[in-house]
């Protein structure tokens, strides 16, 4: 209790919390997330999830408008190959993602801040893992400033 | 065909009605600059103009005269008939995604192909004359492939090799003569083009550097941006009427209603905005950019926006093994998948 240490971080985590924008496809990641939420999984509250149909749906203008508004971490997923509810919206989505990534590593914006992956309805611990490991890779890096426009952390 | 040649047939087929209109180059207000010659009267035909100065790409002025004549289908008086226009390599290339996304149908062209061994850049050949020329008068300027020159007492003196006053963009030419033609203006080129793997030498040696240092460079070049969508008016792939990340009216959908039209980006131009613009401008050109310039000619600023558009083009290149424009049957990249498509950008 009296560890100075213990205390500043403590303070820090009440400072700044990341923000993270997750857009989940309707068919398996948002059941995985539900899932996560019924197992009773623990996971970082940093993430805010948005609901579309499809990974396919997506548009990559979403998760630039995401960290224009001062997302610091976005997530996007959707079912595994194979498993799209749509047959093969998800095979669209990861070409276009592989271009935003690649955009992204272009400009210098710092990559790790964008997570793509696949969960299953099935996968709820997957979700929670990814969750975490996104949050500890923004927390790591601060607040976004580059695409938000923001010049210092706000709340 | 010689262009003697070439302009006596376009004549002919305007004063025949076989074409609507011609579409090319003909001399500016000074040396330097060339200006669109858009005409349907045969005797101005005379006035087209092939040297290596017409740097436009003219594909928007078809992309334009399509949807007009779509607009006056219903007219019982509007017959179909093609529209001549002057291409490069590139341009032509530009036409193959215009013709890929169906936006024109190849029946209403009448392409003038035109060999390319690159292009002046006309605002260097007018500094370096305006520091060497000896006489003022812009009268006695000849600029052809051989470089800048001046006339003295009717003998043509050298100022500038063609080096020095060639655009340095298309030195990453994979196209010299256009892919497809209905005549051709001289003898195709023979100088073999750049390789496909040497071709994005330029997006290599940027990411060299580290990605502090790329996004210093490149949000102090959006910081510059005055969001002017020169580089949107401009582009030959850019052919959407309505541009997405370009209203500037907002309406409610309907009027009780709070919720508006999506509106991606403000009208502000702070830095971000700019660059979320372009990074949308970009991904929305990925596949379909073919390395014109125009963009780059048109912007005030001087953003290098090429080198952008053409780390896009090397993705799509390494991974998909695409380039654009090269076929006009293709199907656009980002229209297909493969099951195979990579996957290390992703979280295992």
């Amino acid at each position: 209790m009296t560890d100075p240490q213990a205390i500043s971080t403590k303070v820090d985590e009440h400072q700044w919390q990341p923000k993270i924008i997750a857009f989940l496809c309707n068919w398996c990641s948002y059941a995985g997330a539900d899932l996560a939420g019924v197992s009773r999984l623990q996971y970082p509250s940093t993430v805010r999830v948005i609901r579309v149909m499809c990974s396919g749906r997506m548009n990559p203008s979403f998760v630039i408008r995401a960290f224009q508004d001062g997302a610091d971490g976005v997530m996007v997923a959707g079912c595994h190959p194979g498993d799209c509810h749509y047959i093969q919206g998800n095979l669209y989505a990861r070409r276009r993602y592989a271009l935003l990534a690649g955009v992204f590593d272009f400009l210098g914006i710092e990559r790790d801040r964008f997570l793509m992956s696949w969960v299953s309805a099935s996968e709820g611990g997957r979700f929670a893992g990814l969750v975490t490991e996104l949050t500890e890779r923004v927390r790591a890096l601060g607040p976004q400033t580059q695409l938000s426009g923001r010049k210092h952390a706000t709340g | 065909m010689q262009p003697d040649e070439i302009k006596k047939l376009l004549a002919e087929k305007l004063s025949k009605g076989e074409l609507r209109a011609v579409i090319g180059y003909r001399r500016g207000t000074n040396p330097f600059f060339r200006r669109p010659l858009i005409t349907s009267a045969p005797e101005e035909v005379e006035e087209l103009d092939f040297s290596p100065l017409g740097v436009e790409n003219l594909c928007n002025y078809i992309t334009i005269e399509v949807r007009k004549r779509r607009n006056r289908r219903h007219d019982p008086e509007e017959q179909y008939k093609p529209t001549a226009l002057v291409v490069r390599g590139c341009h032509s290339r530009a036409l193959n995604v215009l013709l890929q996304e169906k936006l024109i149908p190849r029946e209403e062209l009448f392409v003038v192909g035109l060999p390319c061994r690159g292009v002046v850049d006309p605002r260097k050949a007018q500094a370096l004359w305006h520091s060497r020329a000896e006489n003022r008068d812009q009268r006695n300027v000849v600029i052809d492939e051989q470089g800048l020159f001046e006339l003295k007492n009717g003998e043509r003196v050298q100022l500038a090799k063609y080096e020095e006053i060639s655009d340095q963009r298309h030195d990453h030419c994979r196209t010299p003569n256009p892919l497809s033609y209905d005549v051709m203006v001289g003898e195709p080129v023979a100088d073999e083009p750049v390789e496909a793997e040497k071709q994005f030498s330029d997006v290599e040696q940027f990411l060299q550097k580290t990605p502090e240092e790329r996004w210093s460079f490149w949000s102090e070049q959006f910081s510059r941006c005055i969001r002017c969508y020169a580089c949107k008016n401009i582009c030959p792939a850019c052919s959407c009427q309505e541009c997405s990340l370009a209203k500037d009216t907002e309406q409610p959908v309907d009027a009780d209603a709070k919720v508006r039209k999506t509106f991606w980006l403000s009208k502000e131009t702070d830095t971000a905005d700019n660059a979320s613009y372009h990074i949308n401008r970009a991904l929305h050109l990925a596949g379909r950019c073919v390395s014109c310039g125009e963009c780059e000619r048109a912007c005030p600023m001087g953003i290098p926006l090429l080198l952008l558009y053409r780390s896009l083009a090397k993705q799509v290149f390494d991974d998909y093994h695409y380039e654009a424009g090269m076929d006009p049957e293709a199907k656009p990249i980002m229209t297909r998948f493969n099951a195979e498509d990579r996957e290390d950008f992703m979280e295992e």
